[in-house]
Parts: structure tokens; C-alpha cells; sequence
């Protein structure tokens, strides 16, 4: 995927700025990558200040319970399968703090998977806060 | 043919009720809109506020239910419904042995101790041609393993609870493969309605 062109995806990605959160992988190939070793949340601190776009986090379970645990996430993306799986990796294992969402929009495909986007709840004193 | 049909709200990270036994988070959405709902029953029923989209849900499950199916659990933090199901239809509590006090003259809540497949039974022939709803985690449980289930209907909660009574535990027959939802996005909720795809 980090060479092949023919993907959809290949050009956002190819192109794309991508920051690879690690404190074992010392140098990445893909253009374009740069390494985040350090706290987490002061890499993501830097992240946000050092652009205006989204910061898209793809994958990686392990990640996502960091930043969960941190409370940096403040949309998600979920796409709900028509499956009772019974057993397996837990998305919201280790999520310390109950919490309220907004649902933004829960949308059918024809493959019987719902894509749901909901955003964090933030009271507005809270949000200002965030944002000194 | 009779269907039965789990009905549940829960949160986004799965859980029907909170570490408490709390379920308040889980049926904010019952109370998230201006759309006045009142359940059948005269002398247990309830009055909710939920938006356009979610009155018009709860309206045609309630046409559609002729008879509920819960587990003990259910009853006892339901306090028996006082005797008649705020839907107005017969309810079948499975439990090893009948409450005292109970069965109450008068009331359409009865008693299953012979166990799951029986109490399906019961409340199918209740039922008659409506559906019959299954409400309460272990219940729902029992009845997706024994193959009783055929659908899983969701209020899935905008809320994460972290900890809690989860819906999908302890089954013994996974994985269970559901067919393609309805979905209707009310506020803070979103309602979900699988066919559940038996072999």
C-alpha cells in the first residue's frame, strides 16, 4: 500500500502528512511520515497547533485506547457490522469515564453496515478552556 | 407466524444498564424530544418526550407487541410493573420460582419455571399474530443461544458507559450473523432492527 498507485486511497495517501505514533520505530520509508515518540498528548497538542485541518486517527487499537483514555477524540467514525461476534478485541475496553455523545448522523448501506459519526460532548466553558 | 423480537436500549459501548444497575443514560431518549408518547396501559403506563422519528418508532413496536418475555431481573427492578405491563399486554417473567405474592388477581404478569423454549412458547401463543418483545439481557441471552431469537431491535444510545451490564455476554453460540438493519436516527439515538439469521 505505500508504494501501489492504483488505489483509491493512494493519492490522499501518498501525498497526505502521516504521523506514526511509536517509541520503537526509529525511521519510516512512506514520504511524507515523520515518527511521534514523546508524550502523547503533547504530540497531539503539536499536531493541532501546527495545522487547520483534521487529524484523522486510522486504526490501531492500541492508539485509539490512549487517546480515548486521554479524552483527545472529539468525533467519531464507527462502522457497526451485522455481526454478533461473541468474543474478540473490545473497541471501548479501558474507557475510564462514563460520558454523553452527540449523534451526529447513523447512515444504512446497502452491505447492511451503518456507518455512525458521533461527536464529544464538551460543555462550551469546557471547550474554550481546552482551547487557551 | 409469531415473531420475537429483542428490544433493548444500549450504549454505544454496549452496556444496557450502569455498574448501579442504573439505566437512566440509556433512556435519555426517551426524554430527548417534544413529542408527547404515552404507553397503553392505565394504570402503569408512561409518558415519554422523544423526537418525531423516535414517536413514530415506539409507536409501531407498541402496535406491534402482543406479549413480553423478561427475566426475573427485569421484573424485580420493575417492581412487577404493578401487576400490568405498562404496554398493556400479558408479560412472561422466566424464573426459577414464582415470587411470593405472586401471581396477583387481576394482573396479566405470569410465571415460567420450566424453563426458556417453554416460556417462548407461551408468550408466542399470547401473542397470537402481533409479536412477542423480549426485554432484559440474560433473557435476550437465553434465547439468541437457543436459537429463539429472529430479531435484535437496538435503541443504541448516544452515551459510552465504560462499565456496566453488558447485552452481548456469556453467549455460547457465536458468532451470530444478522441480516441488514432498519435504521432510524432519532435524537441521541439511533434505532436498529437486525434480522437475525438462523441456521
Amino acid at each position: 500500500m505505500t508504494t501501489a498507485t492504483d488505489h483509491p486511497f493512494a493519492d490522499i495517501l501518498n501525498a497526505g502528512r502521516k504521523v506514526v505514533f511509536s517509541r520503537t520505530l526509529k525511521t519510516a520509508e512512506w514520504a511524507n511520515t515523520t515518527i511521534a515518540a514523546g508524550d502523547t498528548t503533547e504530540e497531539i497538542d503539536k499536531l493541532r497547533r501546527g495545522g487547520d485541518g483534521h487529524i484523522v486517527v486510522w486504526g490501531g487499537v492500541s492508539l485509539w485506547r490512549s487517546l480515548m483514555r486521554l479524552d483527545l477524540i472529539d468525533e467519531l467514525q464507527l462502522s457497526l457490522f451485522p455481526y454478533v461476534a461473541g468474543e474478540g478485541t473490545r473497541l471501548f475496553d479501558g474507557v475510564p469515564t462514563s460520558y454523553r455523545l452527540d449523534l451526529v448522523s447513523s447512515t444504512p448501506s446497502s452491505s447492511g453496515i451503518v456507518e455512525l459519526r458521533y461527536r464529544r460532548h464538551r460543555e462550551p466553558a469546557a471547550k474554550s478552556a481546552k482551547r487557551l | 407466524m409469531t415473531k420475537v423480537v429483542a428490544i433493548m436500549s444500549m450504549s454505544l459501548d454496549g452496556y444496557v444498564a450502569d455498574a448501579n444497575d442504573g439505566v437512566a443514560e440509556v433512556f435519555d431518549w426517551y426524554f430527548s424530544g417534544d413529542v408527547e408518547v404515552s404507553t397503553a396501559s392505565a394504570s402503569s403506563g408512561m409518558t415519554f418526550h422523544v423526537s418525531a422519528p423516535s414517536a413514530d418508532h415506539l409507536r409501531g413496536l407498541a402496535a406491534e407487541v402482543g406479549a413480553m418475555l423478561t427475566g426475573r431481573r427485569t421484573f424485580e427492578v420493575a417492581d412487577g410493573w404493578g401487576g400490568q405491563h405498562p404496554w398493556d399486554v400479558p408479560a412472561f417473567v422466566v424464573t426459577h420460582q414464582v415470587p411470593d405474592g405472586w401471581p396477583r388477581p387481576g394482573s396479566t404478569v405470569q410465571f415460567v419455571t420450566d424453563g426458556i423454549e417453554s416460556a417462548v412458547a407461551r408468550a408466542k401463543s399470547a401473542a397470537g399474530p402481533k409479536s412477542v418483545g423480549v426485554h432484559g439481557a440474560q433473557t435476550i441471552q437465553q434465547c439468541l443461544d437457543a436459537g429463539l431469537l429472529d430479531e435484535i431491535h437496538i435503541d443504541l444510545a448516544a452515551v459510552l458507559l465504560g462499565a456496566g451490564v453488558r447485552l452481548f455476554d456469556h453467549l455460547a453460540n457465536t458468532p451470530v450473523v444478522l441480516g441488514n438493519p432498519t435504521v432510524v436516527t432519532g435524537v441521541g439515538v439511533t434505532h436498529l432492527r437486525y434480522p437475525v439469521h438462523t441456521s
